[in-house]
């Protein structure tokens, strides 16, 4: 590769144009551009306008010395790595230490030397060369440096985000499995407080103060009720059925609930762009509209203002949208909730999808529509994000992966289930489970076998390993987890598939899941058309004989 | 004639709640703690609604209601249920697959409960 190059500056200072001429002359076999100046002062100015590689600067002139220009260079950030000869008729040391002092690189006395001189240029030019090249280096490592940096940044800002949905997930989660277990208890505590209050408003006279009291126990109760079915949202995966849906149908019944409701001093203006189709439940979406929109409104109850409800189709590549989503390559849809109201303080919009978390007074909220919103999103494989300016406004999006209309008629679409007649070995230690799981199973056409303790199990097949098509094991069972049973079941036959059920996300224990043999794992709670697909993937897949890591079914 | 119901429930508080409830509203009541000790009542007594929790220690209520349909086949059944790690509305439908006239969800309001109750067993 050739590089242009221009040919190098030389700048020749000094008083005597005569000098001057001699010097040039001397270097004229030299591809360079020789400029001149005939004092200090103008030297210094072809400086700053040419920027020569190497200058011949004479000591002895009238104003500016040679002394005075190569100090003022040296000083000089941007001039001080031009090399410097001094050209002097002094060939006393204490000048030339002088002449070193201010900064000079070389010393020539007068009369010069042609071979000399052009050794001692040719040297120095060469030095100015590297210094320039490596001065680009320089310059090009520091540009990929900030660029690194600003990679790192990004990742960085990734990564908290990430941490922080984690985080956010894992308290739900945690909240969730608590509550599963005290629900059952409360509920009966919950009952017993409110029949107990209703027998005792037998004996009290409707009016009196008496029946009044037991009237907010029955109250205070059913509000208790209430708080826990939502907290167990969280420990159910409770997307109900999710069909093909025109989401902007949805956001049409929302607006006409919400003209109803709203007040006075409240604009709503409703934007439909899409009638694309999403795989929804439409109650839950409509729940979760009314939510944000009552919570816009309730942002603008002092103020009034404009509440805009949006419905958008949005391009896969949208880079806002990138950043909240999976790597996924599906086509969204965008409904958007945005109000002028009060917004949300920044010091407290990392915690507003906490459960429990509210801004409003006791009694008006139990905090925790935004925490169940943002799980019906999650539950619709969408995501939720929100901006906010204190004293603008609030904007939120949810993003919903758009479906291909596959039927006429969005509400019943029809279903295909597919089946088969082979005989599944199912074991799960919830016999309801076993109950509902083997009605679907049979219902498919399957023959099933169940059983609920996963030792017991363990027997029955060894008894006969052959005579089952495929093994069912639910995670989560006493004395042999469904992960210990098919690592056991794969010692004695290792062509059986085997399913894994779970209610749990089980990725981080896949180093675990596929030496145990399991070819499948599908996260509860069931439905029929999910485990229909699975099991028949899993049978076709082992018969075909082909090999396959792992699937994960979730929805 | 006198109604006799049959009421299964193993927490103790909520039994006594319910057994007063429905003894107010003219029924004859016997109690017991789970399913196993429920049927056993069948051998010396006519037994005309079983109502039954679902998720009890010993016997748990869908196993209960599976040996009624068997062993007493015109036993009418009301299951309730307040749930736990899974979703009482699960419950309830197998409980209603299973045979039970009405599966009613805890916290129970009387007025809910009592309808369920003179529907499948009114009082003359």
């Amino acid at each position: 590769m050739t590089v242009f190059e221009p040919p190098k500056k030389i700048l020749i200072v000094d008083d005597d144009p005569l000098n001057i001429e001699v010097l040039v002359a001397m270097l004229n076999d030299f591809d360079v551009k020789i400029l001149k100046a005939q004092g200090g002062a103008e030297a210094l100015g072809i400086v700053e306008k040419e920027k020569p590689d190497l200058i011949l600067l004479d000591v002895m002139m009238p104003g500016v010395s040679g002394f005075d220009v190569a100090k003022q260079l040296k000083a000089d950030r941007a001039h001080r790595h031009i090399p410097t000869i001094m050209v002097t008729a002094l060939s006393d040391t204490e000048n030339k230490i002088k002449g070193l002092e201010a900064g000079a690189d070389d010393f020539l006395t007068k009369p010069v030397d042609q071979t000399e001189l052009k050794a001692r240029v040719k040297s120095l030019l060469k030095v100015k060369g590297y210094h320039d090249q490596l001065q680009n280096y320089n310059q090009i490592l520091e540009a990929e440096v900030a660029r690194r940096t600003q990679d790192l940044q990004i990742a960085l800002t990734r990564r908290e985000n990430l941490e922080a949905q984690l985080l956010r997930s894992q308290k739900l989660e945690a909240i969730g499995t608590l509550a599963g277990g005290i629900a059952h208890d409360f509920n009966n505590i919950l009952s017993s407080i409110i029949g107990f209050a209703e027998l005792a408003m037998d004996e009290a006279e409707k009016g009196t103060e008496l029946w009044d009291d037991l009237d907010q126990i029955i109250q205070a109760g059913e509000r208790a009720a209430d708080m826990i079915n939502q907290i167990l949202t969280f420990s159910r995966e409770k997307p109900g059925e999710l069909r093909p849906i025109q989401l902007h149908l949805i956001v049409k019944e929302v607006a006409k609930l919400l003209e109803a409701t709203l007040t006075p001093n409240i604009k709503l203006k409703t934007r439909i762009r899409s009638d694309a189709y999403a795989m929804a439940d439409a109650t839950q979406i409509l729940q979760v509209l009314m939510n944000l929109c009552t919570n816009a409104a309730h942002a603008m109850s002092k103020t009034g203002g404009e509440l805009e409800v949006r419905i958008t189709n949005v391009a896969d590549d949208d880079r806002g949208l990138r950043k909240t989503l999976k790597p996924v390559t599906k086509t969204y849809m965008e409904m958007t909730i945005r109000d002028t109201g009060c917004g949300i303080d920044p010091a407290i919009s990392s915690r507003i999808f906490d459960p429990y978390f509210t801004t409003k007074d006791l009694g008006k909220g139990t905090g925790i529509g935004l925490s169940i919103v943002h799980s019906i999103i999650e539950n619709h494989n969408g995501a939720l994000t929100f901006t906010s300016k204190p004293g603008q406004g609030t904007t939120f999006k949810i993003y919903l992966p758009v479906v291909e209309k596959k039927t006429d008629h969005p509400h019943a679409p029809p279903r295909e289930y597919l089946r088969g007649s082979e005989h599944i070995f199912l074991v799960d230690d919830e016999q309801v489970i076993t109950v509902m799981e083997s009605r679907i199973l049979t219902n498919l056409g399957y023959r099933v076998t169940c059983e609920t303790n996963s030792a017991k199990a363990l027997e029955k097949f060894k008894q006969n390993p052959k005579l089952y098509d495929l093994l069912i094991v639910d995670y989560m069972m006493p004395e042999m987890t469904g992960v210990e049973l098919a690592a056991e079941v794969n010692k004695i036959r290792n062509d059986i598939p085997i399913m894994l059920c779970t209610g749990y996300d089980m990725k981080v224990m896949s180093d675990q899941i596929e030496p145990a043999g399991i070819k499948s794992v599908i996260v509860k709670p069931m439905r029929k058309d999910k485990i229909s697909k699975a099991v028949r993937d899993v049978l076709n897949q082992s018969k075909s004989g082909t090999q396959n890591d792992a699937n994960y079914i979730t929805h | 004639m006198t109604r006799t119901i049959l009421l299964i429930e193993d927490d103790q508080q909520h039994r006594l709640m319910l057994r007063k409830t429905l003894a107010k509203a003219g029924y004859a009541i016997i109690t017991a703690n789970d399913g196993k000790e429920g049927l056993r009542h069948f051998d010396s007594q006519i037994i005309d609604l079983v109502i039954t929790d679902l998720i009890m220690p010993e016997m748990e209520g869908l196993e209960t209601i599976r040996r009624l349909r068997k062993q007493h086949k015109g036993t009418k059944i009301i299951a309730i249920s307040g749930g736990g790690r899974t979703d009482p509305a699960s419950y309830l439908n197998v409980a209603k697959l299973l045979g039970a006239a009405h599966a009613l969800r805890k916290p129970i309001r009387r007025k809910e409960l009592l309808e369920a109750v003179q529907d499948v067993c009114p009082l003359d």
